[in-house]
């Protein structure tokens, strides 16, 4: 450490002095492109050549860059755009010409040269040699996805589907996972500006593989430069210009008919199923690039709209009977006689109802025995098809400008913006009241300004940016920005909803439960749950941008071995403009009866508190004395709200890369962030019920400080292997979500009616339920427009280790190991220890006993004049003084990787992992991976002491065998052109499962009844995707590519999910339980019935998602 | 020799890596299934209002509240942090009439070993009870109290209601003003490795006081001044409710009086009526004919002594009055 220390304060004190002079060798490479560095050697000697300049050239550069070995034979030559170049090195007057040195994003490339130097002539000789695999310039893991891999590698059509080639990587609910991390906590960058989604931390940008130059996925092991993530970084870059006009054409093409149907999805608790088909995926697009002016100036562009319809059927299912009261009839198609139309009528009459000889079907096991699941059959006549239509518009532009060698410039914008269009929002509910379009993508533009001094000893990297993303949430149907969603949280009849079932009399009339022809009596004959009907709920419209820019300046120096100083900051100013309303102004959910049997409707609603001093509203809120009643009042907003928000981000880093010895690197780095987050414009300067002034700022951390050490030693001394370590410290930027739900205003009141009218009735309707004001009595919020921050929060984030090493086994093909282990000791979340009544945004787990005494000193202060704002005060400091008492965060993720890659060479490419690995824990981290729930650090996780129990066990990203394999070869058929054939096979472990249940504040799924993870888990499922490409010139510059690719070659659909819902009762978890506790499990007494199970989900742990059916793209590319 | 040491010094590094980092953590959510299945607490259900207020709370020798015991329940406390604030507070007592009790413990139970399932198929329902299995032995002032009740393995110190624990649900009532042995059997309440709960006072043995026989409301509700007393009809009754069922033949002749306070309202009067009604709970208190528009107290003397009927009796010291106005 004190080395380290040392050098951190000589990189000061030479930035300071920017004067240094040395025969330094390396600069770091900058996010959008690579370097190389190496040694010029005497062929026979073996001595160090020192003075030869060493130029690099290649399609990709303007001009050239140079550089002059030092007194070791060294040289380094940064900020060279991904490509293929000619190292050339002149000594003496003899010129030697190494070709073919690849240069990476993100990578640094190892190039060791042996000249004559007894050449005196002016020759140019002709060098034969490669470029070592191995990447000596860091510590990061991960994977570099080229435009060979992208053309000739079954896989999807945009950068954002490549994601999961890395080790380690998994998908989940919204995108790639990284080393345990949610996927939403990984940081995309593509031309150097960050494009993260502002609001919940997800990919916003996206682009074609056309647009695309490399896409390096960076799985950890990143230096301080890189912050804001504690998943993965994304480093996009795409292409650009060259001296030669260079493009393509392609399109794409999946049509439906050639796509296998995808097994139905069915669930024993619910007669409504799906299945979702492609009716046809198509994209045609364009790229070109090419000189303005030769050396000077080139442009790129490029244009590709894409189109997907499917087709989403909405099944409905039924119990059958197909055996009789002897047996008779199994494994027919024939009905029994309780199901006989004896009178010849037409319809099933009471008298040929025999109930006791109706008993539904039992799914059969392998064996044929009964299981204790029901077996059903889609009832014909009840199907309904609706199409849901996607098109995006990919665009990119770039230009990129040379005013010499040593300066250069670059301006780029992408974008994708995209409408969909769906004809169900969901499919469990009315399909004619769920008609849904919505609008989403993104616009960015990217500048960047790189200069060289001193030689190119100094480089100093300018980049701005500006991101846009957005989505548009639309309803379609006449009256569905009006109307108040109702949803039935009970198991029902599916007759009970006949009204909004359009065709039901083709589905469960005949087979109504209670009715007189009920041919099951005693079972629910078409089970729903969940039901939803007359509006839409939630809808948003949003906008999210991010204007950045950064900094950075390295400097190379010789001080006891060779360093790399790089520091640089950046400064990003974030927006999120949200409009969010419930349809109707309400959300009415009916819950389980009580005991006495009495329906109880919940209605969620969006409240707006009555001015200071005024009391005209209608909904009393703000319980002031701790009574449980509200003490002020508010009024339903219907109009929802609206929450302008703005954050400031600011992170600046000092850097050192020191090669004590050619072959021995020390990588050490010191990140400082900072995060200021604001409140909603609207409520700033507003005055609270009790007289608290809501302020400008929501919170400020400071001080969030990411040390970065590692090392990296090639025991070959060629560039051949390398041996690493690597530990740091990565900060949470906090998504904006928080801001828009926490300080927007937001203040959602929920209250339960008693209207003894509704009582027992299964056709309430909106305007009954409004009439019914009895919920007054009994309503509670939850929010107060802005939440109080602790004072001395912190910054949420991870550590990372990192040992590992690669070994180059033979040309162009190396194997690695890696060790990674990451844990996360401190979060961020909203919390409250007095059973709601205050939510504070904390830490939970550590001691904010300061904050409290500091909030009772205040309070003390106000008792006189401000009483209520001082019993506030002092609520407050309750709750903080309790939050020590939460159980700490944990997120514990340890895996060991074996890579193989081989890059394109001898007409194969190669890349391969497996990884083993676990993840266990209390916290998945910015989104809940068993209810979906995406509220980065605002989740209901730590909202309540009680609803940590159970929470500990395997991780849902807990995957331990993840095994891919991409590769492809060439086949040279000679005059009749190249055959390609591609293939990637993933194999990957289940994912644990959960028993759910729910909780008597915060509604389904948010209870855990035994611990997580212990309810087993889904199968390994294997899939194989293969390509074959057969492609050939058709000119001097020109070919034609005509290529297929087969997903899921062998139809594999086997379970990806299962139900995990075990009761809607609300339940109290079973602390440390198991399987055997379950039938001892009881309802809680205060909101159900005492002594009395859950009601059991029948269909708990059946298949609820699988694998995606067998598809066919064909797609050709003309380029030139 | 140095590189091996090295290697060993690494393979250990990475072994303590992967083992640590997995091995489980103290959750303060969690319970403590290492042992003997001890009691956290016992609580006092107020069938009446809800409240569990701590009849018994465990506490270390310095007087700590156990780390798994229920102390802030949203919001709430149930146990005082410490014993010396719980002593002050004195332990609950059993309400007569409405009392169930909780007896958490800090690790689930053999379930199926305590409780008896009543299960409902086609409402994927059971309920829970432990009549037959029968846990407890109760005695309440000499006699044996039969019961029934659950076992709910739900819940933690965080939880609201707390557990895991056995809840008794009194079927006998109990006679007031007395104490109530609770005896945890060693051989039913055992933890899921079989391990059954320690013997001894505060172990499987808790005494617990249930309330001594009293009114616990009337209507009209009594009040000094006469502009605040509370009209009744002229037939109409003062109501008294016992938080037990009284024994009507405890009454004696003149223990129940209603007097005229006069034109005032202050009393002390004289008796007018001496009728009464007892029905359960309830004592009903009115005059043989209408009374006149005036003031009057109802009242049960001092020194009347009223038994429940289950053998728990209370000498009513200073009597008790309600004062009312018939217009």
């Amino acid at each position: 450490m004190k080395r380290i220390g040392i050098s951190f304060a000589m990189a000061v004190g030479l930035f300071a002095g920017a004067t240094i002079v040395d025969h330094g060798d390396a600069i770091a490479q900058s996010s959008t492109t690579g370097s190389v560095r190496g040694r010029i050697v005497d062929k026979k000697t073996k001595d160090a050549v020192i003075g030869a300049t060493v130029s690099v050239s290649g399609p990709a550069l303007q001009g050239q860059q140079s550089e002059i070995t030092d007194e070791n034979g060294a040289f380094q030559i940064a900020n060279l755009p991904p490509g293929t170049y000619i190292l050339t090195v002149f000594y003496g007057e003899a010129q030697f010409n190494r070709p073919n040195v690849l240069i990476e994003v993100g990578k640094q490339a190892f190039v060791s040269v042996p000249i004559d130097t007894e050449i005196k002539a002016s020759e140019v000789i002709e060098l034969v040699g490669r470029t070592p695999l191995v990447d000596q310039g860091s510590t990061k893991i991960g994977s570099t996805i080229t435009d060979e891999y992208t053309r000739n590698v079954p896989t999807g059509r945009t950068f954002g589907a490549v994601l999961g080639t890395a080790a380690g990587t998994q998908g989940d609910q919204y995108g790639v996972s990284f080393s345990g991390a949610t996927s939403v906590e990984s940081s995309y960058v593509v031309e150097g500006i960050n494009t993260t989604d502002t609001a919940f931390g997800g990919q916003s940008t996206n682009l074609p593989n056309e647009f695309v130059e490399e896409t390096e996925v960076i799985a950890g092991g990143y230096s301080a430069e890189f912050g804001r993530s504690t998943g993965g970084v994304i480093n996009v870059v795409t292409k650009q210009g060259s001296n030669k006009f260079k493009g393509s054409i392609f399109a794409y093409y999946t049509p439906g008919t050639l796509i296998s149907d995808a097994e139905s999805i069915l669930s024993q608790a619910s007669a409504i199923g799906s299945e979702l088909n492609v009716d046809y995926v198509a994209d045609l697009g364009f790229e070109v690039g090419g000189p303005i002016i030769k050396d000077k100036l080139w442009f790129h562009v490029g244009y590709n709209p894409s189109f997907r319809r499917d087709v989403l059927d909405r099944i409905i299912s039924t119990r059958i009977d197909r055996e009789d009261a002897n047996g008779a009839g199994i494994g027919t198609d024939e009905f029994d006689a309780c199901e006989a139309d004896d009178n010849m009528n037409g319809v099933l009459d009471a008298d040929e109802a025999i109930a006791g000889d109706c008993v539904p079907d039992r799914v059969k096991d392998e064996d044929g025995n009964d299981t204790a699941f029901f077996d059903q059959e889609e009832v014909a006549g009840a199907r309904v098809s609706r199409g849901r239509f996607r098109q995006t518009h990919f665009f990119t532009g770039k230009i990129n400008g040379a005013l010499s060698d040593n300066h250069q410039f670059q301006i780029s914008g992408f974008g994708n913006p995209a409408s969909f269009e769906r004809d169900f929002y969901r499919v469990t509910g009315a399909p004619e009241s769920i008609l849904f379009k919505d609008g989403d993508g993104a616009y960015d533009v990217a500048l960047k300004w790189t200069s060289k001094f001193n030689n190119g000893k100094t480089q100093l990297d300018l980049v701005g940016g500006y991101h846009l993303g957005y989505e548009d949430q639309d309803p379609l149907f006449a009256g569905g920005a009006d109307r108040a969603s109702l949803q039935d949280n009970n198991t029902r009849s599916l007759a009970v909803f006949k009204n909004y079932e359009p065709g039901f009399d083709n589905a469960c009339a005949d087979v109504a439960d209670g009715n007189a022809m009920d041919p099951f009596p005693g079972i629910r004959n078409c089970p729903v749950v969940n039901y939803t009907w007359n509006g839409l709920g939630f809808l948003e419209t949003r906008t999210n941008a991010r204007t950045s820019g950064t900094v950075a300046l390295t400097q190379r120096a010789n001080l006891m071995g060779q360093h790399t100083f790089k520091v640089g900051g950046d400064l990003e100013f974030t927006t999120y403009n949200s409009d969010r309303r419930l349809t109707g102004g309400a959300i009415w959910q009916l819950r389980p009866s009580n005991a006495a049997g009495v329906q109880r409707w919940r209605r969620r609603a969006q409240l707006l508190p009555d001015p200071v001093g005024t009391t005209t509203g209608d909904v009393p809120c703000f319980d002031l004395d701790g009574d449980g009643l509200g003490d002020k009042t508010c009024t339903v907003d219907p109009a929802g709200y609206q929450a302008d928000t703005t954050n400031r981000n600011i992170g600046a880093y000092l850097q050192d890369s020191w090669s004590i010895r050619p072959n021995f690197t020390v990588n050490a780095g010191l990140r400082w962030e900072k995060q200021t987050g604001y409140v909603a414009d609207d409520i700033v300067g507003d005055t609270s019920p009790e007289g608290e002034i809501v302020p400008e700022t929501a919170f400020d951390i400071s001080n969030m400080i990411a040390p970065r050490v590692g090392f990296v030693w090639d025991p070959t001394a060629e560039g051949r292997a390398k041996l690493m370590a690597h530990w740091g410290r990565f900060y949470e930027s906090v998504p904006m979500d928080i801001n828009v739900r926490a300080f927007g205003g937001e203040i959602t009141d929920f209250s339960t009616t008693g209207c003894t009218a509704l009582n027992n009735r299964d056709d309430v309707t909106q305007e009954e339920l409004d009439a019914c004001d009895t919920y007054r009595a009994g309503n509670f919020q939850l929010g107060d427009g802005a939440e109080f921050v602790a004072p001395s929060l912190k910054g949420q984030y991870t550590d990372e280790l990192i040992l590992g090493g690669e070994y180059e086994v033979m040309a162009d093909f190396k194997m690695g190991v890696n060790f990674v282990t990451r844990n996360m000791p401190r979060v961020i979340e909203d919390s409250s220890t007095d059973g709601g009544a205050h939510y504070l945004i904390v830490n939970p787990g550590e001691d904010f006993s300061a904050d409290a005494t500091d909030l009772r000193t205040e309070a003390t202060g106000l008792m006189t004049s401000n009483p209520e704002l001082a019993a506030l005060l002092n609520a407050r400091a309750d709750v903080l003084d309790k939050i020590s008492t939460f159980d700490k965060p944990i997120r514990d993720y340890q895996a060991v990787q074996i890579t193989a890659q081989q890059r394109f060479a001898k007409n194969a490419m190669l890349l391969a992992s497996y990884t083993y690995s676990r993840s266990v824990g209390n916290y998945p981290g910015l989104f809940s991976t068993e209810t979906g729930q995406l509220d980065p650090n605002l989740t209901s996780l730590y909202d309540l002491p009680e609803l940590m129990s159970n929470r500990y066990g395997a991780m849902g990203l807990d995957r331990p065998h993840n095994l891919k394999v991409d590769g492809f070869y060439q086949f040279d058929l000679k005059k009749a052109g190249i055959l390609t054939l591609g293939a990637s096979v993933r194999g990957i472990s289940g994912i644990p499962h959960n028993t759910l249940v729910g909780h008597s504040l915060y509604g389904a799924d948010e209870s855990y009844l035994l611990p997580r993870g212990n309810a087993g888990r889904s199968p390994f499922t294997t899939t194989a995707d293969v390509k074959a490409t057969y492609g050939r010139k058709i000119g001097k510059n020109q070919s034609i590519e005509l290529f297929a690719d087969i997903f899921n070659l062998f139809n594999t659909q086997d379970e990806t999910d299962a139900d995990e819902r075990y009761s809607t009762s609300f339940a109290d978890p079973i602390v440390g339980g198991d399987l055997s506790d379950l039938a001892h499990a009881k309802q809680n007494p205060l909101v159900g019935i005492t002594g009395r199970s859950p009601i059991k989900n029948t269909n708990f742990l059946n298949l609820s998602a699988r694998q995606a059916p067998r598809s066919l793209r064909f797609g050709l590319r003309y380029s030139f | 020799m140095l590189r091996y040491r090295t290697q060993g010094v690494l393979a250990a590094g990475l072994g303590l890596l992967i083992t640590g980092c997995f091995s489980d953590p103290d959750l303060k959510t969690g319970l403590t299934p290492e042992g003997a299945p001890r009691v956290l607490a016992v609580l006092a259900t107020d069938n009446n209002t809800g409240a569990e207020p701590p009849a018994f709370c465990r506490y270390d020798a310095a007087g700590n509240l156990d780390p798994k015991g229920p102390s802030l329940v949203q919001g709430f406390i149930i146990c005082p942090d410490t014993k010396a604030e719980f002593d002050m507070d004195g332990p609950a007592e059993l309400e007569p009439l409405a009392w169930n009790l909780r007896t958490m413990f800090d690790e689930l139970l053999n379930g199926d070993k305590v409780e008896r399932l009543d299960c409902d198929l086609d409402a994927d329902t059971c309920d829970g009870h432990i009549d037959t299995t029968a846990p407890f032995d109760v005695s309440c002032g000499g006699n044996t109290i039969a019961y029934d009740g659950y076992y709910y393995p739900n819940g933690n110190k965080e939880s609201n209601p707390v557990g895991p624990a056995l809840i008794l649900a009194p079927i006998d009532l109990a006679p007031t003003d007395t104490d109530c042995t609770f005896t945890i059997k060693p051989s039913v309440v055992v933890d899921k490795q079989g391990e059954a709960v320690p013997t001894g006072a505060n172990e499987n043995v808790f005494t617990i006081h249930v309330k001594q026989l009293d009114v616990v409301e009337t209507d009209p509700v009594d009040a000094d001044a006469v502009a605040d007393r509370t009209a009744i009809p002229p037939d109409g009754a003062v109501v008294m409710l016992f938080n037990s069922l009284i024994d009507p033949g405890s009454i004696q002749a003149g223990d129940i009086e209603i007097r005229d306070l006069g034109p005032t309202g202050m009393g002390p009067g004289t008796v007018v009526a001496s009728d009464y009604d007892v029905v359960d709970n309830e004592l009903d208190i009115f005059g043989a004919a209408d009374l006149a528009p005036g003031n009057y107290s109802a009242s049960i003397k001092a020194t009347s002594v009223i038994d429940d009927i289950v053998g728990g009796t209370r000498t009513f010291t200073d009597g008790v009055t309600v004062r009312f106005v018939v217009e």
